[in-house]
């Protein structure tokens, strides 16, 4: 109970900590966010007023005592660049990332696992040596790499899946959570979803192989571990099968340094979303951000780093949990 | 349903949403014919309140769905629009009178008359949040004596003013409709007198435009237009190479030759009214005219246009690129590296002691801006200079002009889809203005002048001269005209390139 509650407290310390770092950093810039907005007849007097209008004439512990106390009521400013409340903003684009972050863990959690099985399962065959290749090779590619080589092959070359925007421009789906997936499902339009499927895939695969090699090592290392075990010889001396014992013994054993694994790579993941965003023009805050980085929009790079930081620290929290209901010496602890 | 079976079911279940997902595109593209078209386009629009930000400047987006009282043709001339007629009714250029159509609906139904001018361009400046202001802050009062005439009055001369009713931010809103709502509703829900009403909008992602009917320049031939928002360049290739889109701006130079070979593609890499060119700062080895000048003879303009661009823009020598009505043909600073050479010796400098420069420029902003900045930075070591080439970003270019802590040359784009001298030289060189590069008393005492010259004969020709004395003073170093690089499908044809570079929808002609 203390132990959570001190590592709650931890959190916010450093989440404001984080904030105070990235509204210090954007200040100290030698760059003018009011520059880009001004046409270029503007006078001496109108960037004079536009700088008192925004609040940046002022000292910058005053700025940040205020941006701070705004966000703890949820309002993270307006964006310079359009004049809109960043934090409408910010919601509008997160569900398009968290979308995709979590298909993308999932679809690493699943080419990851499932191919430190097959290694496994086969291991001193040529397969087991197959995979370790593939892994490697997957695992010396990055994410944005792999999303300009899927788009060329699979996008251009055969054709196969769009990759162009989270949905077909023949659509139009109202927005009911933000999700694509999900709003096409609860208005049942299929042809949408299946549509947002579509141009889910090559993104979602892109960051899937940004996952899945790590998790591959860790799930085939942590299983020659646990073979090792000695209730795994006597599952052998009982008969089971080798499948038998692999799915229902050694793999929940082996799962714990995986899920470790998981949380650490979705803190990751969430970074890797700039550039996939970008690429496959899906608007998510990576977008945004890129965006709002290019003009200097301070406000919005302050809220979205925020958002990033608060993102990460819950999904550590989740990977923690799960840690957590997954081993029993833990919660004995 | 047993586990197994339900695996199996399962996976035939998302293969069939792919493949089926899978046709809706190619069915779309199939779809996109005479009357739709599919745009790729870099940037978002920043707010639907037309009037609430002037840059960045999305006027081609804004376009499509507001009108202005002015306009610009694809030639980048002055034409009329709202307004049928205006005239300057003083020799001060402080009181403007225009008189508009009386035909003109909103997408809403409503009838534009001269109070929703007026209450755009005056009553809006009320609103802090509304950068319309920052433009017209000399206005003093508009009368609106009858419905289809008003009469703008300046505190000071605006000489500019026509051009500026058909430039950034100034697109009509409707009075009643925008009182009615307000503005956060007018955002969600905009309505103007543009050739396109706005059905569809997804923040970052896409715009759904359809064709008005009831539009003053009769209906567009393209019903409707889809803009995807793609930020990067190499995504809108590839969406023009799998035939997700009919059309996709501002790609890499190499990229448009590239495609232009690939069947069912037309790339119109095509000159603008814009002007690349190198703005100096008073200060270091730059205070030093015969180093000034030493810098422009030793650019080779012709090989950097016929290396980076094909050949398709011409060479600048003053501030006005070719398609500017201050343009002078008849001007041509030579290139010379031999005087270049004597310059820099008569300076003091010479083989022993190279001249030291540094040189900003921006890094992928601009078509080959880098690549240009180091092929110009080896012409100027062979004469004799030591170049520190630096990339910068343009908002710290911005915050290092404005405090005058520039402290190197700058390769720039100057754009100016107005084509108008003032928006230009008249700023770049104006000390007076925060953003100027170039700061020097005999620059304002030539400019002054023009900036409330009411003639726009005299105004045009005294601009000129300026330019040629800039040029000579080596105040600045114009190279070359900017280029527009556009790739679009071979169907709906009718495409019309803009001077300025605009893309406009509405302008397509399938039909013609």
């Amino acid at each position: 109970m203390l132990l959570g509650l001190f590592k709650s407290l931890w959190r916010i310390g450093l989440l404001v900590f984080i904030a105070l770092v990235v509204f210090v950093v954007l200040r100290l810039l030698p760059a003018d966010p009011v520059g880009m907005m001004l046409p270029p007849g503007a006078t001496e007097a109108d960037r004079a007023e536009l700088n008192r209008t925004l609040g940046l004439d002022r000292p910058m512990l005053v700025q940040f005592t205020i941006w701070l106390g705004k966000a703890l009521h949820g309002d993270l400013g307006t964006s310079i660049a359009s004049g809109l409340p960043v934090t409408e903003r910010i919601l509008h684009a997160l569900p398009t990332t968290l979308q995709l972050v979590a298909l993308g863990l999932l679809g690493g959690a699943i080419l990851g696992v499932g191919a430190g099985l097959l290694a496994f399962r086969f291991r001193k065959t040529p397969i087991e040596s197959g995979v370790q290749v593939a892994n490697s090779l997957a695992i010396s590619i990055p994410e944005f790499l792999w999303a300009i080589l899927l788009i060329l092959g699979v996008g251009i070359g055969l054709q196969w899946l769009p990759f162009l925007g989270p949905i077909d421009g023949a659509y139009s789906v109202q927005r009911i959570t933000g999700f694509l997936l999900l709003d096409t499902l609860l208005v049942g339009d299929w042809a949408a979803f299946a549509s947002v499927c579509a141009h889910l895939a090559l993104p979602v695969l892109a960051l899937s192989l940004g996952v899945a090699p790590p998790l591959m090592r860790i799930a085939h290392a942590s299983l020659v571990d646990t073979y090792a075990e000695d209730y795994v010889a006597a599952a052998r001396l009982r008969g089971l099968g080798e499948n038998r014992i692999l799915m229902r013994h050694a793999l929940k054993n082996a799962a714990l340094p995986t899920v470790a694994m998981l949380g650490l790579q979705a803190g990751s993941l969430i970074g890797g979303t700039l550039l996939i965003e970008t690429i496959f023009g899906f608007p998510g805050i990576g977008s945004l951000m890129v965006q709002s980085l290019g003009v200097h929009d301070l406000f919005m790079i302050q809220g979205l780093a925020l958002t990033y930081a608060v993102t990460v620290q819950i999904m550590n929290t989740l990977a923690d949990a799960a840690l957590y209901a997954l081993n029993p010496r833990l919660r004995l602890q | 349903m047993k586990r197994r079976e339900f695996g199996k079911f399962a996976a035939s279940g998302v293969l069939g949403l792919l493949l089926a997902g899978n046709m809706a595109p190619r069915a779309f593209a199939q779809k996109a014919g005479r009357d739709q078209l599919t745009l790729a386009y870099q940037l978002d629009v920043a707010t639907w309140d037309p009037n609430a930000r002037v840059r960045p400047n999305q006027i081609e987006l804004l376009k499509c769905v507001f009108a202005q009282p002015l306009e610009y043709d694809s030639q980048s001339r002055l034409q009329p629009s709202l307004v049928t007629r205006y005239e300057w009714l003083d020799d001060t250029a402080t009181t403007l009178g225009l008189d508009f159509r009386d035909d003109v609906l909103f997408h809403n139904g409503d009838r534009f008359t001269s109070e929703d001018f007026k209450f755009t361009f005056q009553d809006r400046q009320s609103e802090q949040d509304v950068q319309l202001r920052f433009i017209w802050n000399t206005l003093d009062r508009i009368e609106t004596p009858s419905p289809t005439r008003a009469v703008m009055h300046f505190k000071s001369p605006m000489p500019t003013a026509p051009e500026f009713l058909a430039f950034t931010g100034g697109f009509v809103v409707p009075k009643n409709y925008f009182q009615k709502v307000g503005r956060d509703e007018f955002v969600r829900k905009p309505i103007g007198a543009g050739p396109y009403k706005l059905v569809e909008y997804q923040q970052d992602s896409r715009i759904v435009l359809e064709a008005f009917d009831e539009y003053f320049g009769g209906a567009a031939q393209i019903r409707r237009v889809v803009i995807l928002i793609v930020k990067d360049p190499t995504a809108r290739v590839a969406a023009l190479e799998a035939g997700q889109v009919n059309l996709a701006v501002n790609l890499p130079l190499r990229e448009a030759e590239r495609l232009r070979k690939r069947p069912g593609l037309v790339a119109a890499v095509t000159p603008t009214v814009d002007n690349v060119l190198i703005n100096l700062v008073n200060r270091d080895a730059f205070a030093d005219k015969n180093v000034r000048l030493a810098m422009h003879h030793a650019i080779d303009k012709q090989a950097l246009v016929k290396a980076l661009f094909n050949g398709i823009p011409k060479a600048t020598h003053t501030l006005a690129p070719p398609g500017t009505p201050s343009y002078d043909p008849d001007y041509v600073f030579p290139y010379d590296p031999e005087r270049s050479k004597a310059l820099l010796a008569a300076s003091g400098y010479g083989p022993d002691k190279p001249c030291k420069i540094r040189f900003y420029t921006t890094k992928g902003i601009n078509p080959n801006d880098f690549e240009m900045a180091r092929a110009i930075t080896q012409m100027w070591t062979r004469v004799g200079f030591e170049v520190d080439l630096q990339p910068i970003d343009p908002p710290v270019y911005q915050a290092k002009a404005a405090a005058g802590e520039l402290d190197g040359c700058i390769l720039w784009l100057g754009g100016n889809a107005t084509g108008d001298p003032e928006l230009t030289s008249g700023y770049a060189l104006n000390p007076k203005k925060p953003f100027s590069v170039w700061r020097s008393d005999d620059c304002y005492e030539k400019l002054a002048p023009l900036l409330v010259e009411a003639d726009y004969t005299r105004r045009i020709k005294g601009y000129k001269a300026f330019h040629i004395w800039a040029v000579e003073q080596g105040y600045s170093l114009p190279l070359m005209q900017g280029v527009a690089s556009i790739v679009h499908s071979a169907e709906p044809v009718g495409y019309t390139p803009y001077a300025s570079g605009w893309v406009i929808p509405y302008a397509w002609r399938p039909n013609a």
